[in-house]
């Protein structure tokens, strides 16, 4: 078979294809951020641990049972390290937005941040 | 095998076409080791060039649909022996499905070129292996992948796609003597 | 491939297009944000449509107008502010000039706290000391210690002359520690108005470890969306908002600066009559007022005077208030409770 190099319907998929890419990776940039901004652990679809990103300015650590470590700081969270081969969480990097994901398969951990959609503030008086 | 029962080829055929087989599916493992050793740190997480693909792809095309899902399976053992079992099912399914619909779209697929192939298995290869990996973690989120891997699989597939165009004819020439040649269309 | 270009182009000018406006978007939404530390808390300066330099350079002097307030005039601990130098002095029964400034803060405090019944102070120092409350190294003084104190907590012998001098008796300590919010928000929305940056359509908020002052509007004329704290919740629960058109705005809670000592919580609202943290049903008493000094003062006085006493003094100064008892009832003045939603379910309000 001759097959053609690319053909006008290529174009249209990758097109399509491109447009849906960049609206899905833009949505939660553009999305008002939330108040209340929480990074949720599950391994094996069991949460082990909830932090809080409002309150993580110091830089903690988070080792879990299953040799991933977490690390949170300037409320943001990130795997540090993981006992898993191609270290994929590892170089998702720091999780900041409600949506982000880093996951590591082999070890079936998951850390997705969560914001709840509440009214955007201008400020909290206490 | 699938090709002692098929259709009635002579003897010779056959055994070029296993030759063949086995050597595509060598090429797969060595491009797939070769790719395990690129530096990720400048890939998004998760993202490969998929050049290991290629196999797939010509397979595919010139060995029919059966040899090539053995060859995406074979694939997926070598992932799973290099990188543990988790990567056995990702690459499993993501394999399967993205050399069935390539098999697909290069055989009925007829208003594609070469890149639409390429990147639409591309597509699936991470949609499936999403799929695997949002059932093994017991979490949907992985699909907030989603996104920067749909991006990536565009380049790469467009990539692979333009490589396989480009290699195709001399594949063909060089498969012509031994093997029936599949529906063609120009 | 040639026709092919044509569309290709086109995608690629509206995928281009597609992140300029997010990116535009993204930022338009968001204001210039400074924070800095001083008087011991977060301080927060967020300006809505003033371009970026200008708002960095503004956010900064604010920055440091606030802290240069704290160490240089009303601290009481550090060395090089005129408080703690004046509390200091070897006599300070003898009348001393002191900067316009401090002099005012200190009059008004005065006459603020005048209505306590003597709960509040301008001259509380001495007591907040004894405590531990100004060095953070918080304890329970002795009986001994609270009695010989409390008679030294009395603004009767704090006096004023119109020349801007002071004058009170040894052994007392004059203290703005409770108002010290309230004034770095004045202060803050002073330089801000004399800056002249500020839009027709621009807007300010500035937060001073939780004092805030409200300048124009964050976006097209909108009030300002503000949270008021869950006394029982985290840093960053909130159980209202607040819908404010401009204006200052302080709270005096006994959740925040706890200790415990002896298995007894001790918060650090002090009631100088007892000389003991004030006994109160109410857990956290928040103020919108007509000035920063008078929004931070007045929730001090509501918390230790207690709803019904204080009705009266918030209206003499065109101000209101929410009251926040204990056991998650809420009481509103009129003139706030329209612009009040209560967003947690389990707080209820009842109408005063």
């Amino acid at each position: 078979m001759t097959k053609k190099w690319i053909s006008r319907v290529d174009v249209i998929v990758l097109a399509v294809l491109l447009l849906v890419g960049l609206g899905l990776w833009i949505l939660p940039r553009v999305l008002p951020q939330s108040d209340t901004l929480i990074a949720e652990v599950t391994v094996g679809g069991e949460t082990v641990l909830e932090l809080d990103l409002q309150t993580a300015t110091d830089r903690e650590t988070y080792p879990l049972e299953n040799g991933v470590v977490l690390v949170a700081e300037h409320h943001t969270v990130a795997v540090l390290s993981a006992d898993c081969p191609d270290k994929v969480c590892v170089n998702t990097g720091a999780l900041s937005r409600a949506g982000e994901v880093a996951a590591c398969v082999p070890t079936g951990t998951v850390v997705t941040v969560k914001g709840e959609s509440r009214v955007s503030l201008d400020g909290i008086t206490y | 095998m699938f090709l002692l029962t098929a259709s009635p080829i002579s003897m010779k055929q056959k055994t070029y076409k296993i030759a063949l087989m086995g050597l595509l599916a060598a090429t797969a493992m060595v491009l797939s080791y070769l790719e395990s050793m690129l530096p990720t740190a400048f890939l998004p997480p998760g993202a490969k060039p998929g050049f290991s693909n290629l196999a797939n792809m010509f397979a595919a095309a010139v060995l029919g649909l059966p040899s090539a899902l053995t060859i995406a399976v074979l694939k997926a053992c070598f992932a799973g022996l290099m990188r543990g079992g988790t990567s056995f099912f990702m690459s499993l399914c993501g394999g399967v499905l993205s050399t069935f619909v390539m098999w697909l779209l290069l055989n009925k697929g007829e208003k594609l070129g070469s890149v639409g192939v390429g990147v639409l298995s591309a597509v699936c290869h991470n949609a499936g292996q999403l799929a695997v990996a949002a059932v093994l973690v017991g979490n949907a989120s992985v699909l907030g992948y989603a996104p920067i891997l749909l991006l990536c699989a565009l380049i790469a597939g467009t990539l692979t796609g333009l490589v396989f165009r480009a290699v195709l004819p001399a594949l063909q020439k060089a498969t012509k003597s031994f093997l029936q040649t599949p529906k063609g269309k120009e | 491939m040639q026709k092919y270009r044509k569309i290709l182009y086109g995608f690629a000018v509206l995928a281009a297009l597609l992140l300029l406006f997010g990116g535009c978007a993204a930022e338009g939404r968001s204001p210039v944000q400074k924070s800095a530390v001083s008087m011991g808390s977060v301080v927060t300066v967020k300006l809505y449509g003033v371009n970026a330099t200008d708002s960095a350079v503004l956010a900064d002097e604010v920055l440091g107008a606030i802290a240069d307030l704290d160490t240089q005039v009303i601290s009481k601990n550090a060395k090089t502010s005129e408080l703690a130098n004046l509390n200091n002095a070897e006599n300070p029964e003898i009348l001393t000039k002191v900067s316009a400034e401090l002099f005012s803060a200190l009059r008004e405090t005065k006459e603020i706290y005048s209505r306590s019944e003597g709960k509040a102070a301008l001259a509380s120092g001495t007591l907040t000391e004894r405590w531990g409350l100004d060095t953070e190294d918080f304890h329970v003084p002795s009986a001994a210690e609270i009695e010989a104190a409390k008679p030294l907590c009395t603004d009767e012998t704090v006096l004023f002359t119109e020349d801007g001098c002071v004058a009170f008796q040894k052994g007392q300590k004059l203290n703005l520690g409770s108002v010290g919010k309230g004034l770095a928000c004045d202060k803050a929305v002073q330089m801000i108005a004399e800056s002249g940056l500020l839009p027709e359509n621009g807007g300010a908020l500035v937060s001073v470890g939780g004092s805030l002052a409200l300048v124009g509007s964050p976006k097209d004329g909108a009030p300002f969306t503000v949270g008021v704290r869950d006394p029982k919740g985290s840093e960053n629960a909130y159980f209202a908002t607040l819908s404010l058109y401009g204006g200052f705005v302080s709270t005096s809670g006994s959740y925040e600066k706890k200790f415990e000592q002896d298995g007894k919580t001790y918060h650090h609202l002090l009631d100088l009559t007892t000389g003991y943290p004030a006994e109160t049903d109410l857990c956290a008493v928040t103020v919108t007022a007509n000035t920063g000094l008078q929004s931070d003062a007045l929730s001090t006085l509501c918390f230790l005077l207690g709803e019904e006493k204080s009705l009266p003094i918030l209206q003499e100064y065109g101000a209101e208030a929410i009251f926040v008892y204990t056991d998650k009832t809420v009481h509103m003045t009129d003139g706030i409770a329209p612009a009040v939603q209560i967003t947690d379910g389990t707080y209820k309000a009842e109408t005063v």
